[in-house]
């Protein structure tokens, strides 16, 4: 954002303390107009311990009295997504802009309910698909829209090296996570990652199938999804993976003219030419020098932080933010949520299944 | 006494169980529903309270109301910052909560750990004792220091306030059959390869049943009562010495490759200098200087103070320790 020093700083709300906000906070706290307003959780320990451990405050417990208090420009519902309604549609009339983070809601009514409560509001209301922003997505989005690899044909995302079993939240069996309680169990709270990055090079939808299974018998919800979606023209298959390693966030945009694969966790993206004369051999010391080159430079960027896996949310809340303050769309728009959530609660209802 | 032992299903629970019925307590294991008392248990008396800390509900009062010596075990050392926090902050404050609420008069026996000491406000090769001050920036260790700072800092609170006797422990690295690798050693590559990071570093090791000997201590003695006390065994060995032991437990397999402890300081600190200077890069946690220091600086460990106050002595030498926690990989 551009800095101008006549303006008040842009306040910021965050509702809900689980493990995300750490993230949220942190991205914030980079950006210099905006200043963390309000802190509120149901339990008073960590929300007193969160404050301390950042310096932001003031801490409530109450959300209506924060949202009274504090005033906030923008209000950042990380709580469980049963609650993203009631939290989001009173942050909304109270005047806020609302980020809420994936799933946006549980049921497709309750996400109608949050829509037209924004629109008559007057007010953003983004989901955060902080993957669909990050470096590497944007560049393989703008390298398909300048027409790199002709027309779309096919779209392929893995989304493996979540859900993981053994000492994580989710295999909590005494305090059962809230992921297991939604519609589409664990899978949906997951699946708006991948999903938003392959509707991005898709055309509008016409149907959706899906698999469902759970191969893990401890898990509480299934683990395992495959959601092939038909475009007008483009397919796409969408693949959430707790099983198969190693943990990997891969995407395959296939076009008329080439291809572009983009290993997304290390930051890596190689375009493939159109096939005939050379092409083996070219395309295939080209995707060679791309993997040597990127390898190193993964390296490099572990030794020094610089392979962060929120860069996206630090992207998508500098565009929200600047939307706010100075007009104009925020990255993620109303019909980008529409299209995703339409495919969300395809995927997770029973229609489709195969 | 009757005692509660709160993490009674994990690694060290299960020492201090046994190590309480031996000194003929009752025990009443608190563990989380999911977890099943051990057969072996339930032949010896020990009840089972099936509770989880983190829930609110008076399970705990009656639990409390039938005891009167708790040893709070229950802490969680992976997962997520925020899991962390409610299995070992929250659940502290809502047992110590309970205990005021109840106006419990007994003796809790509080687990903390020795990443509460601020090590790196002091010199390499100085002494640690139960006096060296505090962590004073703990959100910038790594999550369990944090977790277990605030913890503390509950009980310290009850201990400060109340009637109830707190006496507080504070474990070097608790080590034992089936835990054998300890992150003091340096990277775990793989379950037979290790990275040592240097190799002189002085470990600040406890053999777990050193460890339950000196809770059940200070559950008993009446001079434990408002005191802390550290839990490093003498003797302390180098990680050389230690590495040694765990490779020719399987030297057929095990490698130990050892890599110069001062390259990570010196790469470490030119990141954080050139993070400072305005770059864009700062140095990861495994080279975060903030974080190296009291996992690999050198430190002598004075844990003379449980033998002066309560005149206890580990019942376990380190030859015994090492042979029994080495015992079952065999070439």
């Amino acid at each position: 954002m551009s800095s101008d020093p006549g303006q008040a700083p842009l306040r910021a709300a965050i509702v809900g303390l689980g493990a995300i906000s750490f993230e949220h906070i942190e991205k914030l706290q980079l950006l210099d107009e905006v200043r963390i307003a309000g802190v509120c959780d149901l339990d008073a320990t960590v929300t007193k311990a969160v404050c301390e451990r950042y310096g932001i405050g003031p801490a409530f417990t109450d959300f209506d009295r924060m949202l009274a208090e504090a005033q906030p420009d923008v209000v950042h519902v990380l709580t469980p997504p049963q609650s993203h309604r009631p939290l989001a549609i009173a942050a909304l009339e109270a005047g806020s802009h609302v980020l809420v983070e994936k799933p946006i809601a549980p049921t497709a009514e309750d996400y109608a309910a949050m829509r037209d409560a924004a629109r008559s509001a007057d007010r953003h209301l983004v989901e955060n698909y902080n993957w669909r922003q990050a470096a590497v997505v944007r560049r393989a989005v703008e390298l398909q829209r300048s027409g790199a690899i002709g027309d779309v044909v096919h779209v392929e995302v893995v989304f493996g090296g979540i859900l993981s079993g053994g000492g994580g939240p989710v295999s909590d069996r005494d305090v059962v996570h809230f992921s297991h309680a939604l519609p589409g169990g664990a899978l949906q709270n997951f699946a708006s990652h991948p999903v938003s990055i392959a509707l991005s090079f898709m055309d509008d939808v016409v149907g959706v199938s899906t698999m469902r299974r759970r191969l893990d018998p401890a898990m509480q919800s299934e683990d395992e999804l495959r959601a092939l979606i038909a475009g007008e023209r483009t397919s796409g298959l969408v693949s959430v993976t707790r099983h198969a390693e190693p943990p990997a966030f891969l995407l395959r945009v296939s076009g008329t003219e080439g291809a572009i694969e983009a290993d997304i966790y290390n930051d890596r993206l190689y375009v493939a030419g159109p096939g005939g004369g050379l092409a083996k051999v070219v395309n295939g010391m080209r995707q060679g020098l791309n993997l040597i080159g990127g390898t190193a430079g993964l390296f490099a960027k572990t030794l020094t932080s610089r392979l962060d896996h929120f860069e996206g949310l630090e992207n998508l809340l500098e565009g929200l933010y600047g939307a706010v303050r100075d007009g104009g769309e925020p990255p993620v728009t109303g019909a980008e949520m529409d299209a995703v959530n339409d495919v969300m609660f395809k995927v997770f209802s029973s229609e489709g299944q195969l | 006494m009757k005692a509660l032992v709160t993490g009674a299903g994990g690694f060290l629970g299960g020492y201090v169980v046994d190590e309480l019925l031996r000194r003929g307590h009752e025990v009443h294991a608190l563990m989380r529903p999911s977890r099943e008392l051990p057969s072996e248990w339930e032949g010896r008396g020990v009840k089972r309270v099936a509770l989880d800390l983190r829930d609110r509900g008076d399970g705990l009062s009656h639990a409390l109301a039938d005891c009167d010596a708790v040893f709070h075990l229950a802490a969680t050392t992976s997962g997520t910052w925020r899991s962390m926090f409610d299995t070992t902050v929250t659940a502290t404050e809502r047992l110590v909560d309970t205990m005021r609420a109840d106006g419990w008069r007994g003796r809790l026996v509080h687990v903390s750990s020795f990443s509460v000491y601020g090590l790196n406000q002091v010199r390499a090769h100085s002494k640690i004792d139960e006096s060296t001050p505090l962590e004073p920036n703990p959100r910038l260790r790594d999550d369990y220091a944090w977790t277990k700072w605030l913890q503390e800092r509950v009980v310290r609170e009850l201990q400060a306030e109340s009637d109830v006797e707190v006496a507080i422990v504070r474990p070097g690295i608790i080590y034992g059959p089936g835990r054998a690798f300890q992150h003091q050693l340096g990277r775990e590559l793989s379950p037979n390869a290790l990275l040592m990071y240097g190799g002189l570093v002085t470990m600040r090791l406890n053999f777990v049943e050193n460890t339950a000997s000196l809770l059940a201590e200070c559950g008993e003695s009446p001079r434990a009562a408002g005191e802390i006390f550290n839990a490093v065994d003498p003797r302390p060995q180098r990680q050389y010495e230690y590495a040694r032991r765990w490779r020719d437990a399987d030297p057929d397999n095990r490698k130990v490759i050892p890599f110069p402890l001062f390259a990570l300081r010196l790469f470490g600190a030119g990141l954080t200098r050139a993070e400072k200077a305005g770059v864009a890069v700062s140095p990861p946690s495994f080279l975060d200087p903030y974080k190296l220091k009291p996992a690999y600086a050198d430190f002598r460990y004075d844990t003379s103070k449980a033998t002066r106050v309560l005149g206890w002595q580990p019942p376990v030498s380190r030859e015994q320790a090492l042979d029994k926690t080495f015992a079952e990989v065999g070439p």
